[in-house]
C-alpha cells in the first residue's frame, strides 16, 4: 500500500466515522427538543419520557463525536502537513468559528442533559434548541472547508504559494452554500430515519411502551420524511454547481467519456476505463444534459476532454452517486408514503408490514450520506485543492503510514462497533423501564429496588 | 497581532492542562482511591468537552503559525499518535462506563481503557511538549526514519518532562477528587493521595531540571536568562506551601485555585523559556515571526477570537453558576 493510499484511507475511515456522530448530533438534539416541546405544551410524560431518552442517546454521541472530531484537527496535519501549511491560514477561519459553535454546544448540552429539574421550563427548552443550532452551524462551518477544496477562493497561486490570502472569501467560496444545505438536510433524513427505524423496530418487537414508540416514530419520521422530499431540489442545485465548477467530477458521477450534446443519464451500469464505455447501463436520452444545465440539447463535457492524469478514479465515483441518488429516492418514496398514510389513514401505521418497512429503513440515511461523501472526496482526485494541489504533493513524508492506517483502523472498528452494542443496550433499558444514564440513576435504581423489595 | 494569538494559543494550553489535566488525573489515580462512587460525577457532565481547548490551540496553530503546525505535525507524528490513541481510548471508554446500562463483561475493559489513556496522553503531550522546546530536528531528508521521526522525542528530558506531565495531572485530579467531594468543616477527602501526588509531581519536576542540567540543554540556560520563565517558575514554588495550607485548614477552593495557578505557572515557564523559538530545526531556528501567517489571515482569527468569547462567555458562567455555586451541589448522578 503506498502511503498516499494509506493517508487516503485513514482519512476515509476517520472522517466516515466522525459523520455518523455529526449528522445525530446536528439533528437529534432537534428531535429533544421538539419532544420536550410538546411535552411543555401537552403536559403528556410521554414527551417528556421521549425528550429524556434522545437526549442519552445526543450525549453518547456527542462525547464519542467530540473525541472523534479531536482525532481530526490532529489528521491534518499528521496526514496532510504540505495541505495545512498552504491552506491553514486561508481557510482556517471556519475552524476556529466551528470551535466556538462546539463550546456553544457543549454549555447547552450539559444545561440540557443535567438542568431537568434545575433549570426553569422555558430555559431548558432553549438550551435544546441552543445544542440543535450550534451543531447545525458547526457543520456548516466545517463544509465551508471543504466547499474550499472543491471551489478555492480567497488567494493567489504563485510559484508554489499562497499569496493575496483573504479568508473571508476562502470562507465564502462557491461551493459553501450547496454543499452545506445539501449536507443539513442528508443529517436530518439520516438521523429521522435511523431513530424512526429503532421505534419501528421495537414496536415490532412487541414492546410495551408502545405509546412511547408511536409518538417518536411520528415525530422522527415526520422530521426525515420532510427531508427526504426536500433532499432532491438541494441535490439538483449540487449536481448544477458541479456540473458548471468541476466538469471532471460530474463526468466520473456519470461515467461519461465522450463530451457530447444532449448527454444521457445512466442509470446502474460498469464502467470501464479501457474501453472508455458503461456497460449495462439504463440510458434516459438527455438526461444528464438536462439536469445539469435544464437544457436537454446542452453539451455536457466528458472525460476526453479531461487529461488522463487528471481523472477521478470513475467506478469508485459512479458506483457511489448510483447509491446515493439510489437511497435518497427510495427514502423520499418512503417518505412520502409516511405523509400520506399519517394524514389519511393514520391506523395503518401500526401495520407489521408497514413498520417492517419503516425498521428496513434504519440504516439507508448514513449509507447515503457515506455515499455522498465518497462522490464528492473521491470525485475530487486527484486534487486536494481543486486545480491548485495534488493529494500526493500534501501527504506526509513520514514512510510506513499504512501502519498508522490500519491502526486507526483497528481502533475506529472496535469503538463503532462498542457504540451500536452500548446504543442497542440503552434501547433495551430503555425497554425494560430503567431509565439509567445520566438522569438521576440512582435515584431511579434505589426506587426499582425499594418497589421490588415491597412488592 | 501575532503576539496576541500566541498569548491566546498559550492559554488555551493552560487551560486544557488545568481543566482537561484534572480529568486525565482523576483516571490516574483511580486505581488508588478506595471511594470511586464520586468519580463519574467530578469529570461530568460534559467530560470530553474539555477537549476544545486542545483544538483551539491547534486551529490557533494552523491558521496562525502553519509552517509549526505542519513542521510539528510531521515530526511528532508518532507521539501525537499516542496522544490520539489516548484521547479515543480513554473519552469513549468513559462515556461507555458511564451510559452502558448493562456493560457485563465489558465493564473492566472500560476501566482498564480508561485509566491507560489517561496515563497515555499525558505522558505524549510532555514529550511532545520538550521535543519543541530542546530537540534539534534534522532537515537533511537522507538523516533515515529513525532520525527523522524518533530521535528528536526519544531522549530522556522528553520522558522525563512526560512523566513529570503525568505526574502533574494526577495531582490535579487527586485535587479536583478532594475538592469536590469537600464538606464543610471536615478534612478533604483523598488527603493522602492528594499530598502524595503532589510531592511526586514537585519530584519529577527537580528530575526534569536535573536531566536538562546533564544534557547541557539550551532550553535550561534560556530559561535562566528569561526573567518571565524565572519569575513563573518562583510563584509555582512560593504556591507550594498555599495547597499544603489548603489541606490543612481542609479548604476546597482554596486548593483549587492554588493548584490550577501552580499548574498554570508550572507550564508559563516551560514554555516562556524557549520564546521567541517554536522549533529548533537543525539549520535554522523557527521563531514565531517566521512561522506567522499573512497579516489578513491573523486580523480576522483576532476577530473571530474576540466575538467567539462573547458569544461563549454568558452560557459558560450561566453553567458554572448553575452547578458549582454553592458548597454541595453537585451533580444529580453522583448523589
Amino acid at each position: 500500500m503506498s502511503n498516499l493510499l494509506a493517508a487516503r484511507s485513514q482519512m476515509a475511515v476517520s472522517l466516515g466515522f466522525h459523520i455518523i456522530f455529526t449528522c445525530i448530533g446536528m439533528t437529534m438534539p432537534w428531535l429533544m427538543a421538539a419532544a420536550e416541546l410538546r411535552y411543555r405544551q401537552s403536559h403528556q410524560p410521554v414527551y417528556r419520557e421521549l425528550a429524556k431518552a434522545w437526549s442519552k442517546g445526543v450525549g453518547v454521541f456527542f462525547a464519542v463525536g467530540a473525541v472523534s472530531g479531536t482525532v481530526l484537527s490532529f489528521e491534518l496535519g499528521l496526514l496532510w502537513p504540505e495541505f495545512m501549511r498552504h491552506a491553514g491560514p486561508i481557510i482556517g477561519l471556519p475552524f476556529s468559528w466551528e470551535g466556538t459553535a462546539f463550546f456553544i454546544e457543549a454549555i447547552a448540552l450539559g444545561l440540557f442533559l443535567y438542568g431537568w429539574d434545575r433549570l426553569p421550563p422555558f430555559i431548558h427548552l432553549f438550551s435544546g434548541i441552543v445544542v440543535g443550532v450550534s451543531g447545525v452551524a458547526s457543520g456548516v462551518l466545517v463544509i465551508a472547508a471543504n466547499g474550499f477544496m472543491n471551489s478555492p477562493a480567497g488567494f493567489r497561486w504563485v510559484d508554489g504559494h499562497a499569496v493575496d490570502i483573504d479568508p473571508v472569501a476562502a470562507m465564502f467560496n462557491d461551493a459553501w452554500a450547496s454543499e452545506s444545505l445539501h449536507m443539513v438536510i442528508a443529517a436530518f433524513v439520516s438521523t429521522g430515519f435511523a431513530a424512526a427505524g429503532v421505534h419501528a423496530y421495537c414496536m415490532l418487537r412487541g414492546s410495551k411502551k408502545r405509546e412511547f414508540h408511536q409518538q417518536g416514530l411520528k415525530l422522527a419520521l415526520t422530521m426525515g420524511a420532510v427531508g427526504a422530499l426536500l433532499q432532491p431540489l438541494s441535490g439538483d442545485l449540487s449536481a448544477k454547481d458541479v456540473a458548471k465548477r468541476q466538469p471532471a467530477k460530474l463526468a466520473a458521477m456519470e461515467a461519461l467519456y465522450e463530451t457530447q450534446r444532449g448527454a444521457p443519464l445512466l442509470l446502474g451500469g460498469i464502467p470501464d476505463d479501457a474501453a472508455r464505455t458503461v456497460h449495462h447501463a439504463i440510458e434516459i436520452p438527455r438526461g444528464l444534459s438536462f439536469l445539469a444545465f435544464a437544457d436537454p440539447d446542452a453539451e455536457v463535457i466528458g472525460l476526453d476532454r479531461i487529461p488522463r492524469d487528471q481523472w477521478p478514479p470513475i467506478t469508485i465515483t459512479h458506483f457511489a452517486f448510483q447509491i446515493m441518488v439510489g437511497l435518497g429516492t427510495l427514502m423520499a418514496a418512503v417518505g412520502a408514503s409516511f405523509l400520506l398514510l399519517r394524514w389519511r389513514r393514520p391506523q395503518l401505521l401500526n401495520h407489521r408490514a408497514v413498520l417492517g418497512c419503516i425498521a428496513a429503513c434504519t440504516p439507508l440515511g448514513f449509507l447515503a450520506v457515506e455515499a455522498g461523501w465518497t462522490v464528492t472526496e473521491v470525485g475530487r482526485q486527484p486534487w486536494i485543492i481543486y486545480g491548485v494541489m495534488r493529494t500526493a504533493d500534501a501527504v506526509s513524508p513520514m514512510p510506513g503510514l499504512q501502519w498508522s492506517f490500519l491502526s486507526i483502523m483497528l481502533v475506529y472498528g472496535l469503538l463503532g462497533a462498542v457504540t451500536c452494542s452500548v446504543v442497542v443496550r440503552l434501547i433495551r433499558a430503555n425497554e425494560r423501564g430503567l431509565a439509567l444514564g445520566p438522569h438521576e440513576p440512582d435515584q431511579n435504581a434505589g426506587e426499582l429496588a425499594k418497589q421490588a423489595a415491597h412488592g | 497581532m501575532a503576539e496576541l494569538v500566541l498569548a491566546v494559543m498559550l492559554a488555551a494550553l493552560v487551560i486544557y492542562a488545568v481543566f482537561g489535566g484534572a480529568d486525565f488525573g482523576v483516571g490516574i489515580i483511580e486505581p488508588f482511591v478506595r471511594q470511586r462512587d464520586g468519580i463519574d460525577g467530578a469529570i461530568a457532565p460534559v467530560w470530553e468537552a474539555n477537549h476544545v481547548w486542545l483544538v483551539l490551540a491547534l486551529v490557533l496553530a494552523f491558521v496562525g503559525f502553519p509552517e509549526f503546525y505542519a513542521l510539528t505535525t510531521t515530526y511528532l507524528h508518532l507521539p501525537l499518535l499516542g496522544v490520539l490513541f489516548g484521547i479515543v481510548a480513554r473519552g469513549s471508554a468513559f462515556t461507555f462506563r458511564h451510559y452502558d446500562p448493562k456493560p457485563g463483561g465489558l465493564a473492566g475493559w472500560y476501566t482498564a481503557l480508561f485509566r491507560a489513556g489517561s496515563v497515555l496522553t499525558p505522558l505524549f503531550l510532555g514529550i511532545c511538549m520538550a521535543a519543541t522546546a530542546s530537540s534539534e530536528f534534522p532537515t537533511d531528508p537522507k538523516a533515515g526514519f529513525y532520525a527523522w521521526y524518533i530521535a528528536p522525542w526519544n531522549t530522556p528530558f522528553a520522558w522525563a518532562t512526560g512523566l513529570f506531565v503525568v505526574a502533574l495531572f494526577a495531582f490535579e485530579g487527586a485535587a479536583l477528587l478532594s475538592a469536590e467531594h469537600a464538606l464543610a468543616g471536615l478534612p478533604l477527602p483523598h488527603e493522602g493521595l492528594a499530598r502524595f501526588t503532589h510531592v511526586f509531581a514537585i519530584f519529577c519536576g527537580a528530575l526534569v531540571f536535573t536531566i536538562a542540567y546533564f544534557a547541557e540543554l539550551p532550553w535550561l540556560t534560556e530559561l535562566l536568562s528569561s526573567g518571565w520563565a524565572i519569575a513563573a517558575l518562583t510563584c509555582a514554588t512560593l504556591l507550594v506551601p498555599q495547597v499544603a495550607s489548603a489541606f490543612d485548614r481542609g479548604r476546597p477552593w482554596r486548593l483549587r485555585l492554588a493548584m490550577g495557578a501552580q499548574v498554570s505557572c508550572v507550564l508559563f515557564g516551560f514554555f516562556a523559556a524557549q520564546f521567541p523559538v517554536l522549533l529548533r530545526l537543525d539549520n535554522r531556528l523557527l521563531t514565531y515571526q517566521d512561522a506567522v501567517a499573512p497579516e489578513a489571515t491573523m486580523r480576522t482569527l483576532v476577530w473571530a477570537l474576540v466575538i467567539g468569547l462573547v458569544l461563549i462567555l454568558p452560557g459558560f458562567v450561566y453553567l458554572i453558576l448553575v452547578y458549582k455555586a454553592g458548597p454541595n451541589t453537585r451533580f444529580s448522578d453522583s448523589h
